[in-house]
């Protein structure tokens, strides 16, 4: 009786050293890999929320030590797969410098990089008043018209990019399914102008 | 001079505490950095995730890190990282430590010692029943039916 007691706790010792080592060697329990992970946030919509672009813009008023809606836009680009945002901005005291600023949502903003500007760049052509553009808050609604507009099965955004050209501010929103790709055009207060399957 | 004591004590319970803590977050169960998600996760992101990534060092060896994400439900989620997370764990396993340590010194104080256990046993062999003092107050022999 004693032998025999004596290999069966042997044998669960075996056997809870040898769990303790396969869990060791794979050290996975309660682990997502990488790609896993960035599946999911493309399964939930690509990660665009309503406070990553103001979060951004509030960082480099901040930067500039002023009101993130006095800013002067000339471009700005949104990954939110990534949690960057990239901005073309006129600094405030003097307008006619422009600087590139990019955004993470881990690590904050980054230091600028002057931006060459032409002599044949119009800036005030070019840029827009953070503060008369509504859109630059509504990433989520934007996000719903689009995917409602577009159709995909399982789509996530890929992409925002806002700029003005011809006199108006058009947000330009890339996207993608697992099968389809497609872009939606917004105006500055958010409203759909066009989306299709590209 | 009571202080030396006390102050190993703590190094030691911390030292044990931070071996159990990196053994059990970087081997084991790194997922349990997830246990730490209402400290560091907001209601908007509250989804707590613990993702790997996998490098190749050079041919032959591979380093893994983890990092503790807050997914909200468009797939927006802050990145917590690993020191946090880390740290409130090492806490955690040292109040656990501490618990389970105190309750083992608690029950060695309450338990009687072998000589006392012995002492008490040849009392209990040379008292007979009826020779034991009654107890204080009066029985409670519980409730009695009333007999009809």
């Amino acid at each position: 009786m004693r032998e025999r007691s004596g290999r069966g706790s042997g044998g669960t010792g075996r056997a809870g050293v040898a769990l303790a080592v396969a869990l060791a060697l794979t050290s996975c329990v309660g682990v997502t890999d990488r790609e896993d992970f960035d599946a999911l946030v493309d399964e939930r919509g690509g990660g665009l929320s309503d406070d990553l672009v103001p979060d951004a813009l509030g960082a480099v008023g901040d930067r500039h030590g002023t009101d993130a809606g006095d800013l002067d836009l000339l471009q700005i680009s949104v990954n939110p797969g990534d949690g960057v945002v990239v901005m073309t901005v006129r600094d405030p005291g003097t307008p006619g410098n422009v600087d590139r600023f990019v955004y993470r949502t881990r690590g904050g903003l980054d230091p600028p990089e002057p931006v060459q500007v032409s002599i044949t760049d119009d800036l005030d052509a070019q840029s827009f008043r953070v503060a008369d553009t509504p859109a630059l808050a509504l990433g989520e609604e934007m996000a719903d018209a689009a995917f409602a507009e577009l159709g995909f099965d399982g789509p996530h955004v890929e992409s925002v990019t806002a700029s003005r050209s011809g006199g108006e501010v058009r947000f330009q929103m890339t996207v993608e399914s697992d099968r389809a790709r497609g872009q939606a055009t917004f105006a500055a207060d958010g409203t759909l102008v066009e989306a299709a399957r590209q | 001079m009571r202080l030396w004591p006390v102050a190993l004590a703590l190094a030691v319970l911390l030292f044990a505490s931070g071996m159990v803590t990196i053994l059990t977050t970087m081997a084991i169960w790194p997922g349990e950095a997830k246990l730490t998600a209402p400290l560091f996760c907001d209601d908007a992101r509250s989804d707590p995730y613990v993702v790997r990534d996998t490098y190749s060092v050079q041919p032959g060896e591979t380093s893994m890190t983890f990092t503790l994400y807050c997914v909200g439900p468009r797939g927006d989620h802050d990145e917590v990282g690993w020191a946090r997370p880390f740290m409130a764990l090492w806490a955690l396993h040292t109040a656990v430590l501490v618990a389970v340590v105190g309750a083992v010194a608690v029950r060695r104080r309450t338990r009687p010692g072998p000589a006392t256990a012995a002492a008490a046993t040849t009392a209990a062999a040379t008292t007979t029943p009826t020779d034991a003092p009654p107890p204080d107050g009066p029985v409670d022999a519980g409730p009695v039916d009333a007999v009809t």
